[in-house]
């Protein structure tokens, strides 16, 4: 991807003939070339998933059966579960059935893995989503202050208190406010699990504090960016113009601060998104969290090929939409934006 | 007048505003959602007199089938729902289930199992000797991938229905007098005829004191009262709702708050909860046994496995890796719970005069594999370190590997071939355990002793009844087993767990496998 390297030019205001069809144009084009791009990467990450699990040490039979198995009952296991002969046959049997959409069981639940995989990936979803809504507010409210406040007290303190909490591990952030709002004021469930698919009212609740968790985890870098895209917009020269011109403030936010400082801030948003619905195994494990990181993490632990190739897959087709949706977006916000053959 | 671009629009801070309060409006809402109590769990139709016991598991780790489970959490899942003819109390006494009476037979060779004539599974169908044929056959046949099977083999021959159809007759291999505490085990849970066990999950029909509700892979189960179980009008709580945990501290934090009725005590727990909570010990775990290769040097020779052994300070063992919940052991793997204890031994302790008198100025060097266990396995291994160079006559590093490289199915596996292994072993008869770990040729046996005159001595044991004579035996196998130290057992772990303050009464067999996970006599008040 290329910006132009003219970052002083402010984007024109008001609409220019041509414009939006030149967009649409691009857009349609991207489209095009991450519809080839897409299932070739899908394929490679599936290849070495199903190879790198293979390198994990143990045994999905004694994991299943336990120490006290033999080893002949570990091996007649392993092969009632399709688990012997050549790794290029057995990724090959995976794959016709991945896509012929007959997922296989897993391992270590004991169920179809299709449903188990996709019942996770909307919990984590509903996760994500939350975390993204709390998150990129406050990281364009806290970064905006900042940056109108540039050196000042507000400036220093909210960047201390950022940094501060930044720096403070995701678990430590969750057990404290777990310790205060579930042990302590008894407002929400510990575990999370059980009420995760309730009503939308007690998903709300019982999501609120992984939530909140995850979003403070990527809020200082967030608002970080916000503070120096929009710093830099307010002392460009299109802005004094725009000033100097007697625009009103809002026409120069919205046209000229917001449009030329978020340009970074949401290709950063774009990342933030593919990794907040990709499930944070962290979090949804000290929440018990019903998520698609947390699954994954015990299909890797445990060797549960198919679950883990099967969720690795979708975490994929999630991470690659949110890198295609940040970069319409950036056609759609800056018209100067080039995606050259070759460059994703 | 100084132009100042730099002041924020008002239509920009309405925004900021606007946005902070839509954004904590969200939180709140979410956290007031349901006024201040956390929503309720478990199934809504259990929720009569007794009470539901919300239960915390790790999540299983292996298969969820009762004759294949063999991971305690699964244990738990199944256990709930499923029955054994004979449960084990904490005491080590046998007392009934699914069977009302056992007999051995005058030439000791067979034993006629009573089953209770009430005795039903939970979709209302009775127990029959056939079933308990059927479930049998399962873990003995050729076929089968129990774990149970290796408990029976070489021990029974056939089961077969008595005569009066009411009953089941065990024959025998060879006289085995505590073959009743052999039906106690995990994986002896009896199970309708022709149930496919690895569909168990889908269609989980036992005899226990709870029928499974609904199984959510990952997060947890419900159960509701069976009152089709033996002994229904014992059982008090309407239900249990177990929910699985993946993290320690997670649960502990739930426990605290009244989500969970119980958590299972480790130091870290005990540091967390003092003395604040009840708590109930009940029954003997497992030990963890340090087993040197006896064909290895240096453990090939018998006073360097002595001088690791007299180098052993064991109450700082059970007390620094069992928090105190355990009994400390002399190398003789007889739990002691167990009806015949050995007699006559020396109890070792912390000897380093006696270390140096074994070993004179030499200073052994040895590397002890483990693995990154999440019971203590680890804490162990450093403690054992620490106390053994402590001596100055050994030179300890560790070897720490994962689980599942630890028991990794390879002919090289580290647990079974490595010079000093550490590798806990469940409350088994000391029979059991003698012919997995000391029998030659066996399995499990990771030590790779050999000692016929203890082969000998534990075929008399296994066949006979008479008590004086058991108790000489007893004690002849216990002699060569502390003298030779193929295996130091330092310690046994007792079932130690937190009972929250809603909980009342307590567990009558522990809440171990042996026991039956038995809720008789238990209440909640929540």
């Amino acid at each position: 991807m290329s910006v132009l390297s003219d970052q002083a030019a402010a984007l024109a205001p008001g609409r220019r003939p041509g414009l939006w069809s030149g967009r649409r144009s691009r857009v349609l084009t991207l489209l095009g070339r991450r519809l080839i791009q897409i299932p070739v990467v899908l394929f490679v990450v599936s290849i070495l998933t199903f190879w790198l699990i293979e390198l994990v040490p143990g045994d999905p039979g004694r994991n299943a059966l336990g120490q006290y198995a033999t080893p002949a009952q570990v091996r007649a296991w392993d092969v009632s579960n399709g688990l012997t002969g050549p790794i290029t046959g057995r990724y090959l049997h995976w794959l016709s059935d991945f896509v012929s959409g007959n997922w296989g069981t897993s391992f270590v639940y004991q169920v179809p893995s299709r449903p188990l995989v996709f019942g996770h990936l909307v919990n984590t979803l509903f996760l994500g989503l939350f975390a993204f809504v709390l998150l990129v507010p406050l990281a364009l409210v806290l970064g905006s202050i900042q940056a109108y406040r540039e050196g000042g007290r507000t400036d220093r303190g909210i960047t201390i208190a950022l940094m501060s909490l930044s720096s403070v591990p995701e678990f430590v952030i969750g057990v404290l406010l777990l310790v205060v709002f579930a042990v302590g004021l008894n407002l929400v469930p510990v575990e999370s699990g059980a009420f995760a698919t309730g009503d939308f009212a007690q998903r709300l609740q019982v999501t609120t504090l992984p939530a909140v968790t995850l979003a403070v985890a990527y809020l200082a870098v967030l608002a970080r960016m916000v503070r120096t895209g929009t710093a830099g917009a307010l002392t460009a020269q299109f802005h004094r113009t725009a000033v100097l011109k007697g625009l009103r403030p809002a026409q120069i936010v919205r046209r000229h601060v917001a449009r030329n400082a978020l340009i970074p801030t949401l290709q950063l948003v774009g990342i933030y998104l593919g990794t907040l619905l990709g499930g944070s195994a962290v979090v949804e494990t000290l929440f018990n969290y019903p998520g698609l990181g947390a699954l994954l993490v015990v299909a890797a632990e445990r060797k549960d090929p198919v679950l883990l190739t099967d969720g690795v897959m979708i975490t994929g087709v999630i991470a690659l939409l949110a890198l295609l949706l940040t970069d319409i977006g950036l056609i759609l916000m800056d018209p100067r934006i080039r995606f050259e053959a070759g460059e994703s | 007048m100084p132009l100042n671009i730099s002041s924020p629009p008002k239509a920009g801070r309405r925004a900021v505003v606007t946005t902070v309060a839509v954004a904590f409006a969200l939180v709140l809402a979410a956290c007031s959602s349901s006024g201040s109590k956390t929503p309720s769990s478990g199934s809504s139709s259990a929720a009569a007199a007794g009470g539901v016991y919300n239960l915390g598991l790790n999540t299983p780790t292996g298969s969820i089938d009762p004759l294949t489970t063999a991971d305690f959490n699964a244990m738990y899942v199944v256990g709930l729902a499923s029955a054994n003819l004979i449960i084990e109390s904490p005491s080590g006494k046998l007392e009934p289930q699914l069977a009302s009476s056992w007999t051995q037979a005058a030439d000791k060779l067979s034993w006629t199992i009573d089953l209770q004539p009430n005795a039903k599974f939970s979709n209302g169908k009775p127990v029959t000797a056939s079933d308990v044929i059927y479930t049998f056959n399962q873990i003995l046949g050729a076929s089968s991938q129990s774990p149970a099977k290796s408990s029976f083999t070489g021990i029974v021959k056939s089961v077969a229905a008595g005569s009066d159809g009411k009953s089941v007759v065990f024959t025998l291999d060879t006289p085995y007098s505590d073959f009743p505490y052999l039906l106690t085990g995990a994986n002896t849970w009896i199970l309708p005829s022709g149930t496919k066990d690895t569909n168990w999950i889908s269609d989980p029909v036992g005899a226990g004191q709870f029928i499974l509700e609904k199984y959510t892979p990952g997060q947890g189960v419900t159960y509701k009262k069976n009152p089709y179980y033996w002994d229904a009008s014992a059982v008090k709580v309407s239900g249990v709702s177990a929910k699985f945990f993946n993290d320690d501290q997670s649960e502990l934090l739930a426990f605290q708050s009244g989500q969970i009725d119980q958590i299972t005590s480790d130091p870290s727990i005990k540091a967390a909860l003092g003395t604040s909570y009840r708590q109930q010990r009940a029954g003997y775990v497992k030990f963890d046994g340090l087993v040197f290769n006896v064909t290895k040097a240096p453990f090939n020779n018998v006073k360097v496995r002595q001088a690791v052994a007299w180098a052993l300070n064991r109450p700082a063992i059970a007390q620094t890796v069992y928090s105190g919940n355990a009994t400390v052991g002399n190398d003789v793997p007889t739990f002691p719970d167990y009806a015949v204890q050995p007699q006559g031994l020396t109890a070792r302790s912390a000897n380093t005069a006696k270390v140096k008198q074994l070993l004179g100025n030499q200073v052994i060097s040895f590397t002890i594999t483990s693995y990154q266990g999440t019971q203590g396995e680890q804490t162990y291994a450093q403690l054992i370190q620490q106390q053994l160079d402590a001596t100055g006559s050994f030179k300890v590093k560790l070897n720490l590997l994962t689980e599942a490289a630890y028991y990794a199915t390879t002919s090289s596996t580290p647990w079974l071939n490595a010079p000093v292994t550490i590798t806990d072993w469940a409350n088994r008869l000391p029979t059991q355990l003698y012919s997995l770990l000391y029998a030659p040729g066996a399995t499990w046996n990771a030590s790779h002793y050999d000692n016929s005159q203890l082969d000998k001595l534990n075929k008399q044991y296994e066949a006979t009844t008479d008590q004086a004579e058991r108790q000489t035996l007893a004690n002849q196998i216990a002699q060569i087993q502390w003298t030779d130290v193929p295996v130091i057992v330092a310690a046994f772990e007792q079932s130690d767990v937190y009972l929250g303050q809603a909980v009342h009464g307590s567990f009558p067999n522990g809440q171990q496998f042996n026991g039956g996970f038995d809720f008789r006599g238990i209440t909640v008040s929540h």
